[in-house]
């Protein structure tokens, strides 16, 4: 195939977030009190990480074509049960344990009611946010619980090198990502399901299987980001994940808009999850108003999903 | 069939079939009777262990509160129907009971200035929807999910996050008071009801609606403004939520932020249904017994004594029936042609 000249057009479609992001550091880094400085930059990174972690998780899931959206509740409910049975004393190795069956529990369940029984995965890890939920508040009472025991605080907030360890997570889960989905055959298997499973289907590769697999593993890492959350905060507030919720979603599609337009990809969601942190820090050292925030969020959303799907040129619709 | 496959935000299935009724047996229609017989059940238990669940003022006061679903659940029908999804709709209502109330009791506005305003300020939300699905051909989950999110942030940021307490009173008659001893509430609804099963079911633009959702390539070939229809589901969509959320904060007599939030689920679920139990055809009626449904299980559950978690597990397991039936029937619909 000859290649298309490039237009100034094309470069806005496919960089158009990556120009935001950093005009935006250069725009906070003069206006901002105390935007650029080290210690801001640290925070943005730590902020970002859970965000990024959950948001890894998804853009597997979007990558192959569906979507996933039950991290909002295995994140909440993954929390309370680490703060609830550390506080009942139980040792952190079985609580990890218990976490990560957690998110393998719900993953599986995703993967049978998407891939199984066919349902819409809108819809299906929709209920299965609701019903994390549910659990979430039966088991804690709709209490937050506090961690207070320094040693396990330490395994995300302790400092190696010159970063907190929850950073070096989210870029070891980066790497592993990015690694598994452009370097071995699995990866591009699951990058041709979003494109066309038919024709995924017609080589010979067991779709359904790789899909079964991608919901999965996506579970675990939003069980991940939860725990990690989690250890962030300090202990187990209820609903984190409704909080996380758009950002997780924004962080995606914002990364759409950065190096591939209008397909979800994983450098571009690091960017985007950082993207997202650092307006908000910019935005706050600017002296908005806490209210602001899901203005500017919701909104942020809007225009990078708009960036990338104003081209696409047809209604896309919602099928149940 | 067409769709884009290369965009990674596709989501669902890509189901072909026209719904077509009556003829097909099978898992779907077994879930479509089951919902019956599960509510038939559930209420004579409910009955036999609560006894004033019949009673006059508790059947008034389930269909008062059917009554004010009822629109917002109309809206998310008529959006679900071409295809779309509306995320936005409590937080549209919320914001029409908040300006409306805003107005009247805060800067003395009478009471029709008011609420022409609440349902005009949701009406043009409503058309900020369509034109991001329309012109931007966002998808309308994303789209929404971005607007609820604005107006979260926009409501707390107007009202500062206090309630209005101080409403006028003939304000309050809007939501608890009765004319000829029937709630205010139902003859809205009444009338609400009949335009949009008129709307829908006899005038063209309506039965173009539903071919849309039902099969957009069959409406391009056949020359329908797709466009322009889907832009007028969000638009009565953001309309008939604000009749909800200024009719909600009437029966309250107060307005609060977040009034609207549960609207969302309860109208997605109330369509849902409507959408299933005439397995596709006549939504609006549909919906209505659906929002009936919803309603009656609620308030069941309350008289039983369940608390809130047990409320959402409910709502949860007849949210994923209604999504189940709807997806069987659609695919038994889609075998069979």
């Amino acid at each position: 195939m000859q290649k298309q000249p490039i237009t100034p057009k094309d470069i806005i479609n496919n960089y158009g977030a990556t120009f935001a992001f950093v005009i935006a550091i250069i725009f906070f880094s003069f206006t901002s009190m105390g935007f650029f400085s080290g210690q801001n930059l640290q925070n943005i990174l730590v902020q970002s990480t859970s965000l990024g972690i959950c948001a890894f998780g998804l853009t597997i899931v979007l990558i192959s074509g569906e979507i996933d959206l039950s991290y909002a509740g295995v994140i909440g409910l993954v929390g309370a049960v680490l703060a609830g049975m550390l506080k009942e004393g139980h040792s952190i190795g079985l609580t990890t344990l218990v976490c990560m069956a957690i998110g393998l529990g719900t993953g599986l369940l995703n993967a049978i009611l998407i891939v199984v029984l066919n349902l819409p995965s809108f819809l299906a890890s929709v209920a299965v946010m609701f019903i994390c939920m549910g659990a979430e508040r039966i088991y804690n009472q709709g209490i937050t619980t506090w961690i207070r025991d320094p040693e396990i605080l330490s395994i995300v907030q302790a400092q190696v090198g010159p970063l907190p360890a929850g950073v070096l997570y989210l870029f070891v889960l980066f790497i592993l990502c990015w690694f598994l989905l452009t370097q071995t055959r699995a990866g591009q298997y699951i990058q041709a399901l979003g494109d066309n499973i038919d024709a995924v289907k017609e080589v010979g590769v067991r779709a359904q299987l790789i899909k079964f697999m991608i919901f999965v593993v996506a579970g675990l890492i939003f069980a991940f980001a939860g725990y990690v959350e989690t250890l962030r905060i300090g202990g187990a507030v209820m609903y984190a994940g409704k909080q996380l919720m758009l950002s997780v979603l924004a962080a995606c599609f914002l990364g759409t808009a950065t190096f591939k337009a209008g397909k979800a990809n994983f450098p571009g969601t690091l960017i985007g999850a950082f993207f997202l942190y650092t307006l908000l820090s910019g935005f706050t050292g600017l002296g908005m108003k806490f209210y602001l925030v899901p203005v500017a969020q919701g909104l942020i959303l809007i225009i990078s999903v708009a960036i990338s799907s104003v081209r696409r040129g047809k209604i896309e619709q919602v099928q149940f | 069939m067409s769709r884009s496959n290369s965009n990674a935000t596709s989501l669902g299935h890509q189901d072909n079939g026209e719904i077509e009724s009556g003829s097909q047996k099978g898992s779907s229609s077994l879930i479509r009777y089951g919902i019956f017989v599960i509510f038939g059940i559930f209420y004579v238990i409910v009955t036999i262990l609560r006894p004033s669940f019949l009673s006059l003022g508790n059947l008034y006061d389930i269909f008062t509160e059917m009554s004010i679903i009822s629109f917002v659940s109309f809206g998310e029908a008529i959006v679900i129907a071409a295809g779309g999804l509306d995320l936005s709709v409590g937080n549209v209502a919320g914001a029409a009971a908040m300006l409306a109330c805003h107005l009247m009791s805060n800067l003395g506005y009478d009471i029709y200035t008011s609420l022409a305003a609440g349902v005009a300020i949701a009406t043009l939300i409503g058309l900020g929807n369509g034109l991001m699905v329309t012109r931007l051909h966002m998808n309308s989950l994303i789209a929404t999910l971005g607007t609820m999110f604005v107006l979260v942030g926009f409501l707390y940021g107007v009202t500062g996050g206090v309630s209005v307490h101080i409403i006028p009173e003939n304000f309050e008659y809007l939501g608890n008071g009765t004319l000829f001893s029937i709630p205010i509430p139902m003859f809205v609804m009444a009338v609400v009801f009949v335009l949009a099963y008129l709307f829908v079911e006899k005038t063209s633009y309506g039965r173009n609606i539903t071919m849309i959702g039902g099969n957009i390539e069959a409406c391009r070939l056949s020359g329908v403004n797709i466009k322009k229809l889907t832009l007028l589901t969000f638009v009565i969509c953001g309309f008939l939520s604000s009749f909800s959320g200024i009719l909600l904060a009437a029966r309250q007599a107060v307005g609060n932020v977040d009034l609207g939030e549960r609207f969302l689920l309860e109208a997605f679920i109330a369509a849902m249904l409507g959408t299933v139990i005439f397995n596709g055809k006549n939504i609006i009626t549909g919906t209505l017994i659906g929002a009936i449904f919803l309603t009656s299980m609620l308030n069941g559950l309350t008289l039983l004594g369940a608390g809130p978690q047990w409320m959402y597990l409910a709502q949860g397991a007849l949210l994923l029936i209604a999504i189940m039936a709807n997806y069987y029937s659609k695919r038994s619909a889609a075998k069979i042609t």
